[in-house]
């Protein structure tokens, strides 16, 4: 707890938030994010254990008695079916886009309406079929000028005309300082993430500010597997990607012998570093083709580490060594630690290939 | 001598008889009056006469001999405490409420009497130091009279003990719902982790050719580990010990293993029958407890069941039937793996709290899954119906209240409408200002609460004291 005080990341958090606010050189993560190259990635980082996707969620309702159903074999595979429709939907990652830009705009000046009114006047267009973020809100100040409303009065109208569930009018005091640390040392991870999604639009400087705090204090205490299972991991490796902070990530893959997704990872970091935003009609890398056709027959859970002793495999983890090792060269900047990991894994696996032939040489003799 | 001239008033049935007192003439005298009827209650009036100078100031009547006095104290308390033979086979004269028979002789020493007196020879020696001790009076010993009545009351209450909230039963004092432990140990079978409760113990009377009405105590009772294994016994006897030794003996002898499903509740719902109890039992979830009659909830303790909900209907007070229609119902539960196996199909579980997940529980062991050709089309494949093999409890909407059908209730809603929130407003004000206020408080001070404002200022204050220390 010591520690992660001393790297409380009020001062780090504001820093980097400028930064994704200007964007590392200025550019537009939503260019990046919306590519279903990048959205496939993110997916696959994600552990996707159905335990804690689907654990039952305690939300205040009143408990009832599971039922039961009998189902045949097809009943069963066409569940297994809707199941992973539904898993895709629960980990859509939130978007990730820039900050919004201001988008007051003077209508009209009307100096005789001055001390009319001693207040601001807000008008709302209330027709329901109509999106929150395209209809027309004005304001008409005290000194008789009409102008659409900003950000802040557009939240607030929509908020008490259309009201969303679970937001509130003014911004809850959780997201402010030093409420927003406080749980963050806390380990509330989940819960903050969740609150920022339902009362932030993703392009909120407030959410902005939010989320990145999150996931610095999370890369900071490397409690990975609190986001792991859902929809805030993608968004999280995101982060980290964009931000090219990606070597404790990497670390964490490494160590649970993760090698699949210590891969993916690197794809992605390499996949944002591109200067062009990419399209879905750019063809893959050649590299990336590789990988997928080699994972492609990997569980869909991604947990499992490497299967054991055959050739095959052992040339696949060879070729994924090779790419970590390339990035570790080239790219990291905790060089020496993920060398030191990545030689233990080595060290590891070629125990563990050992004693499997010994065993079964063992088992053909007898 | 001078002559006396009294007069003695006379009561029917005495004789008098003449026993001067003192020898002084001029002191007072006693003329008593006995009665030698004995057996008779008629009281006995003395009189104190007081004469001083010759002249006759009045006349007091006092009791000092009596049926008190001339009776045993055995024939005296079986007055008062007695019961007549019949009420006795009855059972009368036992209980809270009878007098009890106190030996007031105790704390008492013979000698020593409302007037503390030394008397040599009874309770003072005749000599010391070889002078002759004589009468003398001594001060009255005040708390005497309070020592007796402390000693007597210790021995009149009925030892009613107390029992804790977590030994009681269910009312009083009584037995049915308490714990009586284990089974005493058989042979290797030492009961380890059993618990047996009391769940009737009744007097019962049957007619016999002999002795006529006969009386005997039936104690029922039921046995578990709390894991499964229970069972139930019924026990007679002339006390209510053997009665209670027999059925706990028996209970243990009988006992049968009840499956449960994740360890704290039934497979699936069931409707179960014995003589004219019918019982109708739903599972519940984790959390939810047991509703249900008393005795299905003590069995549901021993077995180890947590939550459930119990309808019985019937004669709800028959615990014996209800306890052999639950244990029935239990017994002829069938388990996820009986049900997939029966079917042949598989048995999926699915939970509304985690998103309707299709958890597969069970599949079919021996014979391959059906396919959807292989079942026939009138087949139930409903879970409910097929547990119920065919039939539905019937379950009645809830009843409302007389009221929300009338008009007037729509009226009373509306009235009501803007309060419906209050709540929670005031939870979020509370939550946002530190107070319930309006968004005119700041231009209009005086519409604040006066208690608002109390603590708005002790707040501040609080605050400036701060940043003064950490200044």
């Amino acid at each position: 707890m010591a520690f992660r005080r001393l790297l409380s990341f009020n001062h780090v958090g504001n820093n980097f938030c400028r930064k994704y606010c200007q964007g590392v050189a200025s550019r537009d993560p939503s260019l990046y994010f919306f590519s279903s190259r990048v959205q496939e990635l993110l997916f696959q980082l994600n552990d996707r254990q159905h335990d804690l996707v689907f654990k039952p969620r305690k939300l205040g309702q009143k408990l009832e008695a599971p039922q039961y159903v009998f189902m045949t074999d097809e009943d069963l595979d066409k569940e297994r079916r809707r199941i992973e429709q539904r898993l895709r939907e629960k980990l859509q990652v939130p978007p990730v886009l820039g900050p919004r830009k201001p988008i007051e705009r003077v209508l009209a000046k009307d100096p005789r309406l001055e001390g009319l009114h001693d207040s601001k006047l807000l008008c709302i267009d209330i027709s329901p079929d109509l999106s929150d973020r395209k209809r027309m809100i004005t304001a008409r100040e005290p000194d008789g000028t009409l102008r659409t409303a900003n950000w802040h009065e557009r939240g607030r109208i929509n908020q008490i005309f259309l009201p969303v569930d679970g937001r509130t009018v003014t911004m809850p005091k959780m997201f402010e300082e030093p409420h927003l640390t406080e749980c963050l040392d806390r380990e509330e991870y989940v819960s903050v993430l969740d609150r920022a999604c339902v009362q932030f639009e993703p392009d909120d400087p407030d959410y902005i500010r939010v989320t990145s705090a999150t996931y610095d204090h999370v890369d900071a205490a490397r409690l990975y597997e609190r986001l792991q299972s859902t929809r805030h991991f993608g968004a999280l490796a995101f982060y980290l990607a964009w931000h090219r902070r990606i070597d404790n990530l990497l670390l964490y893959f490494i160590q649970l012998e993760k090698l699949d997704q210590a891969v993916k990872l690197i794809h992605l970091y390499r996949l944002l570093r591109s200067a062009e935003p990419i399209s879905d009609q750019t063809p893959p890398t050649r590299q990336e083709s590789s990988q997928s056709d080699g994972f492609s027959s990997s569980s869909e859970s991604g947990s499992e580490s490497e299967s054991s002793s055959s050739d095959s495999d052992s040339d696949s983890e060879g070729v994924q060594l090779d790419i970590i090792r390339d990035y570790i060269e080239n790219a990291s900047v905790k060089r020496p630690v993920l060398e030191l990991a990545l030689q233990n894994f080595q060290h590891l696996s070629a125990e563990r290939r050992r004693v499997e032939r010994e065993q079964r040489r063992a088992d053909g003799r007898q | 001598m001078l002559s006396l001239k009294l007069w003695v008033p006379k009561l029917a049935g005495a004789s008098t008889c003449f026993r001067p007192g003192s020898s002084c003439l001029l002191s007072s005298l006693k003329v008593q009056q006995c009665h030698h009827a004995a057996g008779r209650l008629t009281p006995v009036l003395s009189v104190l006469v007081q004469k001083q100078d010759k002249a006759v100031l009045g006349i007091q009547p006092s009791r000092n001999a009596g049926f008190f006095t001339n009776m045993s104290a055995n024939e005296l308390w079986k007055g008062v405490t007695g019961v007549s033979n019949a009420g006795r086979k009855r059972g009368r004269g036992r209980g809270a409420g009878v007098k009890r028979r106190r030996d007031l002789n105790r704390g008492q020493v013979i000698g020593v009497g409302k007037v503390n007196m030394m008397w040599p020879g009874l309770n003072a020696p005749v000599l010391r130091n070889g002078e002759l001790v004589r009468q003398q009076s001594q001060p009255r010993d005040e708390q005497r009279e309070s020592r007796l009545q402390a000693i007597r009351d210790q021995f009149t209450d009925q030892r009613s003990f107390k029992l804790t909230p977590l030994e009681r039963g269910w009312s009083g004092n009584r037995l049915p719902g308490r714990s009586i432990g284990p089974p005493d140990a058989v042979d290797f079978e030492t009961f380890e982790g059993f618990d047996t409760t009391v769940l009737e113990l009744k007097t019962v009377f049957s007619m016999t050719a002999t002795a006529g009405r006969t009386r005997h105590i039936s104690c029922f009772a039921v046995t578990g580990n709390g894991a499964g294994l229970v069972g139930y016994g019924l026990g007679k006897g002339n006390t209510g010990m053997a009665a209670i030794k027999q059925c706990k003996r028996r209970a243990g002898q009988r006992l049968i293993y009840v499956e449960r499903c994740d360890g704290h509740t039934v497979f699936h719902d069931f409707f179960t029958r014995f003589a004219a109890v019918r019982i109708f039992v739903e599972r519940r979830p984790r959390g939810h407890g047991l509703q249900c009659h008393r005795a299905i909830r003590e069995i549901c303790h021993r077995v180890g069941i947590s939550d459930l909900y119990a309808k019985v209907e019937g004669p709800t007070d028959n615990v014996q039937s209800i306890t052999k229609a639950f244990f029935l119902g239990l017994l002829r539960q069938r388990t996820h793996q009986q049900l997939a196996d029966e079917k042949r199909l598989h048995l999926v579980e699915l939970r509304p709290e985690a998103d309707n997940y299709p958890r597969l529980v069970a599949s079919p062991g021996g014979a391959p899954v059906r396919s959807k050709e292989q079942i026939p089309a009138d087949e139930e494949l409903d879970f409910q119906l097929h547990i119920f093999e065919g039939k539905v409890p019937l379950k009645m909407p809830p009843k409302q209240p007389f009221y929300m059908k009338l008009p007037c209730y729509q009226t009373h809603l509306n009235k009501v409408k803007h309060l419906k929130n209050q709540e929670q407003v005031r939870v979020s004000l509370l939550a946002e200002h530190g107070e319930v206020r309006s968004f005119l408080a700041d231009q209009y001070p005086e519409c604040r609460a006066a208690s608002a404002a109390l603590w708005a200022e002790k707040r501040q204050a609080a605050e400036d004291d701060q940043e003064q220390d950490e200044m």
